[in-house]
């Protein structure tokens, strides 16, 4: 018992350092039920997080063990034969790799593009709408939307673009097309699709921290600005967007470390046979394969080059982030 | 004494204001509504209905007359609030501030509005529709042959009815003990005085940016036997280190005198949590409740790879599955199938998905952004 308080407090002191008043440290105070109680109640995370976090990390040992074909998964872990990187092999070898890298990277890199800026300029504009009432509604209307699920926000699309009863009729109907367009089966369509329904599930909400933002800026700028006789857009351009500047540049990083990510819920309402060559990316492939197909190792193996490689992306846009605006997220 | 009279008259104005615009409101949708179906066709309608309709569409087009007479009447009388409208909108900055930049934007944001919504309006379109007319295709804004019988048959449903309760079950159950967990250690880890802080922070901070990845974690899932149980709706998501990190932030704002004070009087740690910190942190609780239960009820992957019981199915799911591979016709006798399509069936069942949330969705608009801007990343 007093061993454990005594490992307790001096691992407390080196992990504090600094902070920590010299006196006390000499007194080594005994831990009062209190700090019990909150080591207790903060341990709680520990134990959570040791299964549902740093449990999976020994599952990446699949990775380099021939896994694949295995019935029962905890056997793969357990029975199969280590064999170095051949998953890793197997997938670079794989003839469909670097479409998946072109359709991982070319959606991702169009939504940084185009679903990133946008919920700024939204914000940025929302803002200068002159009727308070107006823009509520603007904002009520266009939440909406992410509170629905992908499962039917996207189920409705599927209606909607379904080929014989949806737009694609109506269009050709009307005389605007000459013939139905597919545009769920054609893959040309596909990442139009997914930008197109992300911008206007996600827009509203995507906006809201930099609503937020633009509501923290005093207002005293604004009328200084006015005194020197600043236009709307001087405002906008040399006040609002520069306050908010942290803001985005906190979101860009983000954005960046999820480079390999695809919203997994989304792309899966769209995916379907016709269109795969366009919407395969790393995050269903590696579902396809590891779950239903049960080639485990195959799975961990890319879904270990992901985190990695996210997490390289995280630490260097952080780092470029710094170098610009001295600023990161940690 | 003068005061308080004008006081009590301009209060009382507005409260009827109010009024006559809510009613005057009510009785021009009833006239959208009724003109509509008067002059719609409906699935298995008799003269009797179609001349029900007719009247009613008769009646609301004699309230809209003696609304607007009343109003009328009422601003003749009152003859001095007449222009006030008017030369309020005069003076008041907006007119002469208003550019053709402020129109063109309104209509811009206004167009994207639509376009945000309108997936909405052509669900609750397509859900009124009779099935074998909506396959002819061409329902884009309005229900071409009008009929109930989608919902009455989607209300009959057993499995639309049991992913429902699931759905609602993992939810409620789900939000309550998450809340609850992630408070517990948001409470301890918002302390200054808790031992070996930086160690549990570091451990909290590791798993946001490195995770095993989906086969590691679906095999941990399997080996501890969540799989296919109703648990692995809420074990799995108990705790997230992000609402956590907000949550903290929320607990700390609160000042250190109220719990140096509750310390004195001799409550411990956990009570401390339990009866003074959380009460006061209401606003931020309610935030993390919302986007806890809003992750809940929206989720379909985990029903995807971690279940395989249709009896766990969750609504999302179904939906899914009912859009996807147009399965809610399937063991109907074949006079229903000629009149009902699946289509129309998922539209009606998409509908009734909604429900709850646009019930909720005040609530959810109210406590939207104040807990977002806590949850920066440096805890």
């Amino acid at each position: 018992m007093t061993e454990e308080i005594l490992a307790g407090t001096e691992s407390e002191s080196q992990v504090l350092g600094k902070t920590e008043e010299k006196p006390e440290r000499k007194k080594r105070k005994p831990w009062t039920a209190n700090d019990w109680v909150l080591v207790g109640m903060a341990s709680l995370s520990v134990i959570f997080l040791a299964v549902f976090a740093y449990a999976p990390l020994y599952g990446l040992t699949l990775a380099f063990k021939d896994g694949d074909g295995w019935l029962n998964i905890s056997q793969a872990i357990s029975v199969a034969d280590w064999n170095g990187f051949d998953n890793f092999v197997a997938f670079f070898e794989d003839p469909d790799f670097w479409n998946i890298i072109l359709n991982t990277l070319g959606l991702n890199i169009l939504q940084l593009l185009i679903n990133f800026p946008l919920p700024i300029l939204f914000a940025v504009f929302t803002a200068e709408l002159l009727s308070d009432r107006y823009k509520k509604f603007v904002q009520t209307v266009t939440f909406f939307p992410h509170f629905i699920s992908w499962a039917v926000y996207g189920g409705i699309f599927l209606s909607l673009f379904a080929l014989d009863t949806g737009l694609p009729a109506l269009l050709q109907q009307w005389g605007l097309t000459e013939h139905k367009v597919d545009i769920l089966g054609d893959p040309d369509y596909f990442w139009w699709i997914i930008i197109g329904t992300s911008l206007l599930k996600g827009m509203g909400w995507g906006s809201v921290i930099y609503v937020a933002a633009i509501a923290a800026i005093p207002q005293e700028l604004y009328e200084a600005a006015k005194m020197d006789g600043a236009n709307r857009f001087h405002k906008i351009v040399y006040i609002t967007i520069p306050s908010i500047a942290p803001t985005i540049t906190l979101f860009f990083i983000l954005s960046v470390s999820g480079l390999l990510n695809n919203g997994i819920e989304h792309l899966l309402v769209f995916q379907n046979t016709s269109n795969i060559e366009r919407s395969e990316v790393l995050d269903t492939y590696i579902y396809k394969y590891g779950i239903p197909d049960f080639r485990y190792s195959y799975a961990t193996a890319i879904g270990l080059i992901k985190s990695v490689v996210s997490l390289f992306l995280l630490v260097s846009g952080n780092w470029v982030c710094k170098k610009i605006s001295g600023k990161g997220i940690y | 004494m003068m005061e308080k009279l004008t006081d009590l008259y301009s209060d009382a104005y507005s409260r009827f204001k109010k009024a006559t615009f809510f009613l005057v409101g009510a009785i021009v949708i009833g006239v959208i509504v009724f003109a509509y179906l008067a002059n719609v066709q409906i699935d298995g309608g008799t003269d009797k209905i179609y001349h029900t309709l007719d009247v009613l569409f008769y009646v609301f087009c004699g309230l809209l007359v003696v609304a607007a007479a009343a109003v009328g009447f009422f601003l003749y009388v009152h003859g001095k609030r007449k222009k006030v409208w008017l030369s309020r909108f005069q003076k008041s900055k907006l007119n002469s501030r208003i550019k053709t930049f402020d129109v063109v934007l309104a209509i811009v944001i206004g167009i994207f509005c639509i376009l945000c919504i309108y997936p909405i309006i052509y669900v609750l379109a397509g859900s009124f529709n009779q099935g074998a007319d909506y396959s002819i295709g061409g329902v884009w804004l309005l229900p071409r042959v009008f009929t109930f019988e989608n919902y009455a048959v989607v209300l009959k449903d057993a499995d639309f009815w049991r992913s429902y309760g699931i759905t609602i079950a993992r939810t409620v159950v789900g939000t309550v003990t998450a809340l609850i967990f992630t408070a517990i250690v948001a409470y301890a880890m918002s302390r200054p005085n808790l031992k070996f802080r930086r160690v549990f922070y570091w451990i909290n901070i590791f798993t946001m940016f490195f995770s095993g990845g989906l086969v590691p974690y679906f095999l941990i899932i399997k080996s501890i036997g969540l799989y296919d149980t109703f648990w692995v709706y809420i074990i799995p998501s108990l705790y997230s280190v992000y609402n956590m990190i907000v949550l903290q932030n929320g607990f700390r704002s609160i000042s250190a005198d109220i719990h140096d004070a509750a310390l004195i009087d001799g409550a411990g740690e956990f009570r401390i949590w339990w009866q003074i910190y959380m009460p006061l942190s209401k606003p931020v609780l309610a935030t993390v409740v919302l986007w806890v239960a809003v992750g809940h009820w929206n989720s379909y992957f985990d029903t995807m790879i971690y279940t395989n019981r249709e009896e766990l199915q969750s609504l999302q799911y179904f939906l899914l599955k009912a859009i996807q591979t147009s399965s809610m016709t399937e063991g109907m006798p074949p006079e229903m199938m000629e009149r009902l399509s699946p289509q129309t069936l998922s539209l009606a069942a998409i509908v009734l998905s909604i429900i709850p949330v646009f019930c909720f969705f005040p609530l959810i608009r109210k406590n939207f952004a104040s807990g977002i801007m806590v949850g920066s990343l440096k805890g």
